[in-house]
């Protein structure tokens, strides 16, 4: 497809969170919010998803590709790197075009190269050719080419070594390496805790590659627009990467949503969580380079961002938290006549952070008041998963089954709710539980929250976090510990009509606030802005 | 004139894919019009030892020549890179000193060697199969993924840039490859250029229902389809037998007493077809044009087939039927019962098939069609 073509045709904007694995759940419909908006507003939204996600479920509108071998969180690729047969260097990619071809500026080995994994067996055809004088004098050449001589003396020794040793001898050696470092362990020795990045960058050049071939296969411009709602620092090491490789590529922008602390799993003094080690890592390799005028920072609120401009030395800025509001507003919550049950909810994943161990505590406390009377129910999703989900929850879970089926519905038992089942449950709820760990949620954000906002439906949240700052006025209460929460279920219970009248009016202004449509405007503002400056 | 005639599956005899059937096509339309071909084949191991006959079939060609190169899968990348490397091999430079007046390929990953061909002044494609759609549900174990599909079909249609003319086999193929002005394209439905003898529509048949498929994965899955869910619950208790023909034997592992497995037919595929009341074509997944189809057509027989059995043919006149087996498995058994009850609509929907065939698929219509794209009327 040429160019000139595709000048003609709405801008793309591609939503890319490659650890969306199936076309449910929080990520999916963030992105599908996203992509509807986009549509909105006159562009041409592109999906992109993890490699292992089912295709066939999303709206016949949206374009949709599961490209990506490495997810944004911490897991390896879905599959081993050599069986992905075609894999595009975007910067050789555009070089060796028909065109070039024809006119004898590229050659079909260029075309190949930039097109696809040929396997080595295939190129080593000759014994000449394959011989480790002949592959040694090759490299030497192509790094003094690339890098000048005093890389070739600097990589020499240790690059080319590997390169020409056999594949069995290095393996013998790790198995050699292992062995030591078993022993070592054994043998109560410390070992040398230096960071280790191999198999991060392994998975960020996976990313790269990924990322790509699907620019490439869908034409994107400098006019398009990319954005990941949920990334990662290996992800912004690579794109912007490969936009001092390619000048012409689109505009990024990269949402970070995680948050810097982890007071729920304590490290020994003067060691770091994984995430927080590695991004410092790749914060500051990127501004090594220059962060790129094109790739824009950004998080879902005001807290983190003040987190990690402090901790990255880089600009960030606060953007909308995207969901299907249509769906909301097809369930209108209503206020429970005398003789119905008000329905308390927990909405989200069964996690510790998420306060889903403390549901028992809470049955205990309103069971002779409230649930033996009738006056309440608890509806909860409860999709615990018995092998991976945290123990307290998979134990929480089962109390929680001991108790009367009266009193509590148990919702995605069976695996994640489906959409529609999700807003479903909403539309069930008077009151959302949030009995969320505090520290944890002092930054981050919490798609729940600004879902029962947006629902019209009291609340209750943790104080002194991100959902008291945005819980608006008198619509619910907010707790300090597990007492608190127990206490303070029961006063809004009590006064439940005057907290619904208020969060019924504080509604529309939330959904003005989160319109998926103002994140898209933010964002591209933030990219236009910076494309002026230049 | 003078042709440069490339196909990359080695010697094709005897026939034994659609691909072959095509390319037995142009070689005998080369041979009616007595033109000078030089014939390239890649090494396909599975066919090499076939050489022999091969030339004595196609003794009219001034040269025949069997190129080896590394031995490789049945991927995109690796095709290319097969072709990449024959162009850039001795033998085949020799030969492209040649002014040739047509170079005639076979796939759109033969392109190297189009490119290579640089004093031929007519560089002709035939397409044979979409091969982003084709390698993907060819290739064992492989799974329908619209990531590599999508980048396949880039990277297939960047390539046919490389030829000046360009066949289709299937309209709607051809409809859905970006046109672009420097290329002229052409739907031209391959001919059943193998021997009919007289036909038989005889009641005499001992065969109920057939279906022949090579070990493609589309025909094991259609098939395997097509037993669970068409034959044993609907026709099966009704007492009809089902005979496979075909390597697709060997990869279809169901074992009932009312299945006849005959493997690879040796003897010649007329007397089977003409053993035969009904044709079953149960495929749910194709490119190019069904060639299976084609040849019970040309055999006069009643046959039931899905959308994918009918790709790339005219179906105004119903040569055939065609039903969603998928959404209808019994829909489509109630047509193959109807058939197997009756000899009126056996003999009545085959010589629909045969006159279709005829007016569609004859050697002579297709050698028109030939003569009228790369303009040698």
């Amino acid at each position: 497809m040429s160019d000139e073509v595709d000048k003609h045709k709405p801008r793309k904007f591609y939503i890319i969170n490659n650890g969306m694995k199936d076309l449910r759940g929080h990520y999916f419909e963030t992105a599908v919010s996203i992509a509807q908006a986009a549509k909105d507003l006159g562009w041409h939204p592109i999906l992109c998803a993890h490699s292992t996600c089912e295709t066939g479920l999303t709206p016949e509108w949206l374009e949709f590709y599961p490209v990506f071998r490495t997810d944004h969180w911490m897991a390896g690729p879905a599959k081993p790197f050599e069986t992905d047969e075609i894999q595009i260097n975007l910067a050789k990619y555009r070089n060796s075009n028909i065109e070039n071809l024809k006119f004898g500026m590229a050659t079909f080995d260029d075309y190949i190269a930039s097109r696809f994994f040929i396997p080595p067996h295939l190129i080593s055809t000759d014994v000449f050719q394959n011989s480790v004088l002949k592959k040694t004098f090759k490299r030497i050449k192509q790094i003094h080419k690339e890098q000048g001589t005093s890389a070739v003396f600097k990589k020499a020794t240790k690059k080319i070594l590997k390169e020409i040793t056999p594949p069995f001898i290095i393996r013998i050696a790790k198995k050699v390496v292992s062995k030591i470092k078993r022993l070592w362990k054994k043998n109560n020795l410390t070992i040398n805790q230096t960071l280790d990045m191999t198999t991060e960058n392994y998975y960020s050049s996976i990313f790269k590659a990924d990322l790509s071939k699907i620019l490439a296969i869908t034409n994107a411009q400098q006019k398009d627009y990319v954005i990941l709602p949920t990334a990662h620092g290996r992800e912004l090491f690579a794109i912007n990467e490969l936009c001092n490789e390619v000048p012409t590529l689109p505009s990024f922008g990269l949402e970070f949503r995680h948050a810097l602390e982890f007071p729920l799993v304590p490290l020994p003094d003067g060691q770091e969580h994984a995430y927080v080690k590695h991004h410092r890592y790749y914060f500051e390799e990127t501004l090594k380079n220059g962060l790129k005028s094109n790739v824009k920072l950004f998080t879902d609120t005001r807290e983190l961002v003040d987190d990690y401009v402090k901790f990255s030395g880089m600009p960030f800025k606060v953007l909308p938290i995207p969901f299907r509001q249509t769906f909301l507003e097809n369930h209108r919550i209503k206020l429970p006549k005398e003789n119905e049950k008000l329905h308390l909810i927990y909405l989200g994943d069964p996690r510790e952070e998420k306060g889903f161990h403390w549901l028992p505590y809470l049955m205990d406390f309103l069971a002779d008041n409230y649930l033996k009377t009738g006056r309440v129910k608890l509806e909860i999703q409860a999709s615990v998963h018995l092998k991976h989900s945290e123990i307290k929850c998979i134990n929480a879970l089962k109390i929680l089954q001991a108790y009367p089926k009266e009193w509590i519905t148990f919702h995605g038992l069976e695996g994640p709710l489906s959409p529609g089942d999700y807003y479903e449950l909403i539309a069930k709820g008077h009151i959302n539980l949030c009995p969320y760990e505090k520290e944890t949620y002092r930054s981050r954000s919490s798609g729940t929250l600004t879902e029962a906002i947006a629902a019209g439906m009291p609340t209750i949240v943790p104080d002194n976090t991100w959902l008291s700052s945005q819980q608006p006025l008198e619509t619910g209460l907010s707790f300090n510990g597990l007492d608190d929460f127990l206490n303070k279920t029961c006063q809004l219970i009590d006064n439940y009509s005057a907290f619904f009248e208020k969060a019924k009016s504080a509604k529309d202004e939330w959904l003005r606030k989160q319109d998926p449509k103002n994140l898209i405007l933010e964002a591209v503002k933030e990219s236009n802005s910076a494309h002026r400056a230049n | 004139m003078r042709i440069l005639y490339i196909y990359p599956f080695g010697p094709f005899f005897p026939v034994s894919s659609g691909a072959d059937i095509i390319a037995t096509n142009h070689l005998e339309y080369f041979r009616k019009k007595g033109f000078q071909v030089d014939c390239i084949l890649f090494q396909n191991p599975q066919k090499t030892k076939y050489l022999d006959q091969f030339k004595a079939q196609y003794s009219f060609c001034n040269s025949i020549h069997l190129l080896d190169f590394p031995p490789i899968a049945f991927k995109f990348g690796e095709l290319l890179f097969a072709s990449n490397y024959l162009a850039n091999s001795e033998p085949l430079k020799t030969l492209l000193r040649t002014p040739y007046d047509i170079l005639f390929s076979n796939y759109a990953f033969t392109a190297p060697i189009s490119l290579a061909a640089k004093n031929t002044k007519l560089k002709v494609l035939e397409t044979v199969d979409h091969l982003w759609e084709a390698l993907a549900i060819s290739n064992p174990g492989s799974t329908k993924n619209p990531i590599d599909e999508a980048t396949m079909k880039l990277i297939e249609f960047e390539l046919y840039e490389l030829f000046e003319k360009i066949i289709f086999i299937n309209n709607e193929e051809m409809n859905n490859s970006p046109q672009n002005s420097k290329c002229s394209y052409a739907f031209i439905p391959p001919a059943w250029n193998l021997p009919v003898k007289d036909l038989s529509l005889s009641n005499s048949s001992s065969i109920d229902i057939l279906f022949i498929g090579s070990n493609h994965r589309p025909n094991i899955d259609g098939l395997d389809f097509f037993y669970k869910n068409v034959f044993l619950p609907f026709i099966r208790p009704m007492g009809f037998k089902l005979t496979v023909a075909g390597k697709v034997c060997d990869y279809w592992p169901v074992e009932d007493p009312r299945v006849e497995k005959i493997g690879f037919y040796k003897g010649p595929i007329q007397s089977l077809y003409d053993s035969t009341k009904v044709v079953v074509i149960p495929i749910l997944d194709g490119s190019g044009l069904s060639i299976k189809t084609l040849e019970a057509m040309a055999f006069g027989k009643a046959i039931v087939t899905t959308p994918k059995g009918a790709r790339g043919m005219k179906l105004e006149n119903q040569p055939f039927l065609t039903i969603n087996l998928k959404d209808q498995p019994e829909e489509f058994s109630q047509a193959v019962i109807d058939l197997l009850h009756s000899e009126d609509k056996r003999k009545n929907l085959g010589s629909k098939a045969l006159e279709h065939f005829k007016n569609e698929h004859s050697f002579e219509i297709y050698a028109q069609r030939m003569d009228n794209f790369l303009g040698l009327a």
